[in-house]
């Protein structure tokens, strides 16, 4: 059953391209004399999500929830602690060489700052070239030609379609600004037309007045292709500009999740209220009543029992201090009210259980 | 000083009350005077290829017990005029090569030529702001670290540094330049006591910072002082830090991007507490950011910056609601707000920030500008009013009548 529908301009379609289900991963900590495992680190506990295709899933959260943690693992860079992660329903962690790699094909990332994931002794040329090579090397399906001047022009409308004109291929990657390395970065990700594209912090780096020209760059390529996305950020205005669905994560967990508009219009986390009013708005008639939230966040070595965010939550109860809060869709559509079965409006917070 | 009161409890109920005697109680309202007016501020550094100027031309007064944002993109020039107004430019490749920075209608520029000294006092002047001689914020500087430690041991006080580190203060965005990461936080702290208050007797340090701690929203301040920087969070060391420079009790705080490297969440608590310092003190205080949210939020004026020029500057509602610079005009419709269509494409400034070598001649924005004319590219358009307390350096309101500026943009 594929039951296309239209939100906002990009077609979504009902199948989840990206599954990833009961997703956690531990780093451990060494310390001591003799580097002795003293304790783990939660970066990412028991996240689950589905991104339909066509679809973008916007991941927020403050320094250290587990936002980039979470993104490589979806690229199957780091070996998982527990769950899985799922590509067209295949389990990406379950297939093993040469069909892994083309698999991992299929899903690309595109890093905060290019410049450190840019090869600085090729040429953009080369470096955009080596990814064909890669490419048909491990797949069947040949992409780009063989030939070497077709190549070239292949090569040639990428920059384009990225608003980089055919010069660029000769240079090196420090002779770009920053938003000149971001284009090369999103042309690299999207050369092999890969389905899913991981974004992590895409635009922090950028001056602001760039910004909204690599914003307008995504959205279009992601339209044009048909792109399923998960768009990593700690900015929350960009965030609900480009996205369909949106996770709160605090702590290494998702505390929230909902379409784009009901976490801006309805928050129902305390933590997403406390988040949503803490954005500085560019406009001085605007008045808000600010949460200011008591404390800092805690080390993701020792979260707290319970709800991890009860140390600094206004409306802490008992059981939150012994219960973990799940991100139950039944319980808190009662209360929401908001979103639908497709996609429920859920949180995780023992004041919508009770 | 008064020898009567501790200081401690001086700087408290300074802390404590709007009263802090000659300055403010004069009850009528103080907001109009100006307290720090730069006026055409030129400063310049040696590069490879050769001198280029990083600011250029700027001008702004700051009022007094208010808070004047500024903001600008990377490298437009925002940490070098604050550099410049606390004496602190790289020496010798940084230079004010004209202008005048008047502190209370004092000249801070004319102060600083008349020290044969002027480099290396500056020097000392900003390791001891900081802390004591310390290596690190120096090496900020651009300081060799043996210069500094010899620099540092010497504590005779010149002008300059009487009113720098003292009545004007600075945070920076990132705590640990200027924390001693070797050296507690209370040994760090009593440093700055002992520099502006010799008289001042240990114990009433160590109560004066406990406090000034407490004041910053720190709430176990009795154990931070015996802690070291790394032992706290990014928030913390940002408070520890702003309670050291309001522990001189300045009249000005210059606070260079104080919550860029901090989240949201965070940011809020910090600048919420500046507020209610500012207001608690009667402080006149310059926020530097990037953040135009930032600005509409906590400050009462604001100067735009772009290519170390002042592009645009105005009270904040008048700034936000009727923008006149193009620049200004572009940045304000490019945000993603939450007001906009989602998903929809944003309006942009075509192209990016040149590098200072590669600024046009004339206007600094004319390579972006839609609305660039001839006399854009060779003529640098100097700054007028077209709407009182509302200044724009732009050719399109010098040469068109006032009355089409408005139908221009609506
Ligand atoms: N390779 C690693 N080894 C050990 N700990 C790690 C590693 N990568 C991340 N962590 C820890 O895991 C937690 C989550 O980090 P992560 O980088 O995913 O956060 P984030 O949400 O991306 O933060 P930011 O907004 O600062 O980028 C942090 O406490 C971090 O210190
Ligand atoms: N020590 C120096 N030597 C040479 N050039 C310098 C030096 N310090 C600053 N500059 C140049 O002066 C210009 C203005 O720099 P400044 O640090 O004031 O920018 P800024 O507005 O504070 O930017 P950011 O938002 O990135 O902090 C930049 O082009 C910078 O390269
Ligand atoms: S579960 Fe309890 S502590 Fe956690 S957010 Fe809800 S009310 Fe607050
Ligand atoms: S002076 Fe000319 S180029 Fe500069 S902002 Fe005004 S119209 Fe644009
Ligand atoms: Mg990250
Ligand atoms: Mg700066």
């Amino acid at each position: 059953m594929v039951q296309g529908y239209i939100k906002g301009e990009s077609a979504i379609e009902d199948i989840p391209i990206l599954q990833v289900t009961r997703l956690t991963k531990h780093f451990p900590v060494h310390g001591g004399i003799f580097l002795r495992k003293q304790g783990v680190i939660h970066a990412v506990d028991d996240v689950s999500f589905d991104v339909r295709k066509g679809q973008t899933l916007g991941l927020v959260g403050e320094s250290g929830c587990g936002k980039t943690t979470l993104g490589r693992c979806i690229m199957g860079l780091y070996p998982l602690s527990g769950g899985s992660v799922k590509l067209h329903g295949q389990n990406i962690n379950d297939v093993t060489g040469k069909e892994m790699k083309a698999l991992r094909l299929k899903m690309q990332m595109i890093f905060q700052d290019p410049f450190e994931s840019l090869n600085s002794r090729h040429t953009v040329g080369e470096i955009l070239e080596e990814k064909y090579i890669i490419h048909n090397r491990l797949s069947n399906k040949k992409i780009g030609s063989v030939n070497s001047t077709s190549r070239r022009q292949e090569i040639v409308r990428l920059l384009e379609r990225v608003g980089l004109s055919e010069q660029a291929m000769a240079k090196f990657p420090h002779e770009f600004s920053g938003g000149q390395r971001q284009r090369i970065g999103i042309a690299r990700a999207i050369s092999l037309e890969p389905e899913v594209l991981i974004c992590d912090e895409p635009v922090s780096a950028l001056d602001v007045s760039v910004q909204s020209q690599i914003l307008n760059l995504m959205l279009t390529l992601q339209k044009d292709m048909g792109l399923t996305s998960v768009f990593i950020s700690h900015d929350l205005a960009v965030v609900r500009h480009v996205s369909d669905l949106i996770a709160v994560m605090y702590l290494g967990k998702i505390v929230e999740m909902a379409e784009a508009e009901y976490i801006y219009s309805r928050p129902m986390h305390p933590y997403t209220k406390a988040l949503l009013s803490a954005i500085p708005v560019p406009d001085p008639q605007a008045k808000r009543e600010r949460i200011i939230l008591k404390g800092e966040i805690p080390s993701p070595r020792n979260p707290p029992d319970g709800c991890r965010f009860h140390t600094r939550c206004e409306y802490v109860m008992d059981i939150c201090r012994q219960e973990v809060p799940l991100l139950n869709s039944e319980e808190s559509l009662k209360y929401t009210g908001t979103g639908d079965s497709n996609s429920p409006h859920m949180v995780a917070c023992h004041l919508y259980s009770i | 000083m008064a020898n009567a009161t501790p200081l401690h409890q001086l700087i408290l109920k300074r802390l404590h009350s709007n009263d802090n005697g000659e300055e403010c109680s004069s009850g009528r309202d103080m907001k109009n005077d100006i307290i720090l007016n730069v006026s055409n501020l030129v400063v310049s550094f040696n590069t490879e290829n050769g001198r280029v100027r990083a600011v250029d031309g700027v001008g702004f007064k700051l009022r007094k017990a208010t808070t004047l944002g500024i903001v600008g993109e990377s490298g437009c020039g925002k940490s070098v005029t604050a550099l410049s107004i606390m004496g602190l430019l790289p020496k010798p490749s940084g230079q004010i090569e004209y202008g005048t920075i008047e502190f209370k209608g004092q000249d801070l520029v004319s102060l600083m030529g008349k020290s044969t000294l002027q480099g290396k006092s500056d020097v000392r002047i900003g390791a001891a702001l900081l802390g004591k001689p310390n290596i690190k914020a120096s090496q900020a500087f651009g300081l060799k670290s043996d210069e500094i430690i010899s620099q540092g041991e010497s504590g005779k006080l010149y002008d300059m540094q009487k009113i720098r580190g003292r009545q004007i203060s600075m945070i920076f965005q990132e705590p640990m330049t200027a924390l001693n990461p070797v050296q507690k936080i209370g040994v760090q702290m009593n440093e700055v006591y002992q520099l502006h208050f010799p008289q001042m007797r240990r114990r009433d340090m160590d109560n004066a910072s406990i406090s000034m701690l407490a004041q910053v929203g720190i709430a176990t301040p009795d154990k931070v002082i015996r802690q070291y920087p790394h032992e706290l969070s990014g928030g913390m060391r940002q408070r520890v830090m702003i309670a050291m420079a309001l522990s001189s009790k300045p009249d000005i705080l210059i606070a260079d991007e104080p919550t860029t490297a901090l989240d949201v969440t965070v940011q809020a608590q910090i600048l919420d507490m500046v507020n209610e310092l500012q207001t608690k003190l009667a402080m006149s205080v310059i926020l530097i950011t990037h953040d135009l949210g930032v600005i509409a939020e906590n400050c009462d004026d604001a100067v735009v910056m772009y290519g170390g020029r002042v592009a645009e500057r105005a009270g904040v509602a008048e700034l936000f609601s009727d923008p006149l610079h193009p620049y200004t005009q572009g940045l304000l419709k490019s945000i993603p707000g939450l007001s906009r269509a989602p998903r929809s494409i944003l309006p942009t400034i075509k192209g990016q920030v040149p590098s200072l070598e590669k600024m046009p001649s004339g206007c600094r924005f004319s390579n972006r500008c839609d609305h660039v004319m001839e006399i854009c590219r060779s003529v640098v358009p100097f700054e007028i009013e077209p709407v009182k307390g509302h200044f724009v350096a732009c050719h399109k309101y010098s040469i068109t009548p006032r009355s089409d500026i408005f139908k221009s943009h609506y």
